[in-house]
């Protein structure tokens, strides 16, 4: 018999928590990993050693297990874990008691004792696991990490830690990410539903792939304070993403997955700037720092 | 392509207005505008942009079939300053049926977007 946890279990993240990390074995899940040895698999998974109810239509951040443990292939790869903490940005319920679950979302349920976290969704959705969990790589470069390094705590990037071993901590920010996350999660699904020639006009169809980089771009330039972008499909399938403001018009066009460019002015300022991604990122993040004052 | 669609038409004024319809999905906040929104540089993105003479038809008829879509007008002169050719393309159901010809590099459809001016707004949504 499992132990239901009550509000009173209920624990927040540290919010002065400033690095995270988020240990899985590959990047967005595509294509699949197949370790020496093993079977080729997309997911990594959580088990519950607790079982717990979770009710987030509030938004609310609830304790979901008292020991964790990730797991990989069927094999678990990590130690017992503290705690966990968990922060969405949607609407979003599932009960885990052995028996009904309902997980739409990014959760997936695949039986009744863990649950199955799809990486690429979890990170394009902008929701954060908060959680500390210990790890060990079992196979050389298995592992890799996402880290937020940042000084604002707010970008997630992705480095090779192979033969590291250790706590992988994972935290929510406790800032307004959730606020573009959400609306740039929301547009994107609009803007796959496009059909062909959805301006009359021969219009392409979006590419999936622009789709897809369109978070992973955000998450390299934007900051917590930052307005969610205009995203914008174009009628070559492609998007740009674009922020007006009364005194400023950045426009960033998307040409491929990794590729693209932008415009920037400033009216006040007589400031005008362009650049290409990837090379000028830099000059993009802190054009975005400045539009979020 | 006829060779007639790259030839410019005189007929049709620099201060001719054409209107070009804009899909509610180029249609985006910019409180610098008057109105708050601005259309989306995207909107002028195609080599052979299609639009209206507006002095040989209505907002009623070049609206018709299209009710959730804007419309602005901008001027065949702003299209020619930035290396466009205007022509005429009538169409059977269409007699004011107008092309914008040529390459349209970002900062071409960026002054178009700038340039012109709302007929009609249609106000997406508000979350």
């Amino acid at each position: 018999m499992t132990e239901l946890l009550s509000e009173a279990d209920v624990t927040l993240f540290n919010p002065d928590f400033s690095r995270s990390g988020i240990l899985t074995q590959e990047y967005l899940s595509t294509p699949p990993v197949t370790p020496k040895g093993g079977q080729a698999h997309h997911w990594y998974s959580l088990r519950i050693d607790s079982a717990c109810t979770i009710d987030l239509f509030e938004r609310a951040r609830r304790f979901i297990g008292s020991r964790s443990a990730l797991f990989c292939g069927g094999q678990t790869s990590g130690l017992p874990t503290p705690a966990a903490g968990l922060k969405v940005g949607f609407p979003f319920a599932f009960t885990l008691v052995d028996v009904s679950v309902n997980a739409p979302g990014i959760f997936y349920m695949l039986d009744p004792t863990r649950v199955w976290f799809d990486w690429d969704e979890y990170l394009s959705a902008g929701t954060l696991l908060g959680t500390s969990v210990m790890f060990r790589p079992t196979q050389e470069n298995e592992f890799l990490v996402f880290t937020d390094d940042s000084s604002e705590g707010t970008r997630v990037f992705l480095s090779s830690s192979a033969a590291e071993q250790g706590t992988a901590n994972v935290e929510p920010n406790i800032d307004d990410r959730e606020d573009w996350q959400v609306s740039v999660r929301n547009r994107l699904a609009e803007l796959r539903g496009l059909p062909e020639n959805w301006d009359d006009h021969n219009a392409e169809r979006i590419s999936p792939a622009i789709l897809k980089y369109v978070p992973e771009i955000l998450a390299e330039v934007m900051t917590s304070k930052a307005p969610p972008p205009q995203i914008v499909p174009t009628v070559h399938g492609l998007v740009q993403l674009e922020w007006h403001t009364k005194k400023d018009d950045l426009e960033i066009y998307l040409e491929s997955p990794g590729r693209g460019s932008f415009f920037y002015v400033n009216v006040d300022r007589s400031v005008e700037q362009e650049g290409d991604i990837p090379e000028h990122l830099a000059e993009l993040r802190e054009i975005i720092r400045q539009l979020a004052r | 392509m006829p060779e007639r669609h790259l030839t410019d038409d005189p007929t049709i004024s620099d201060v001719d207005d054409v209107w070009r319809r804009i899909h509610p999905d180029h249609v985006v906040p910019d409180p610098k505008r008057e109105e708050g929104y601005k259309p989306s540089s995207a909107a002028f993105a195609q080599e052979q942009l299609s639009v209206n003479l507006a002095r040989d038809t209505t907002v009623e008829r070049t609206l018709e079939g299209y009710e959730d879509h804007s419309l602005v007008a901008l001027t065949a002169g702003l299209a020619r300053q930035h290396g466009q050719v205007v022509v005429r393309d009538s169409l059977p159901e269409n007699d004011a049926h107008v092309l914008v010809v040529g390459q349209k590099s970002k900062p071409i459809c960026r002054a178009l977007s700038n340039g012109s001016q709302w007929i009609v707004l249609k106000r997406p949504e508000e979350p």
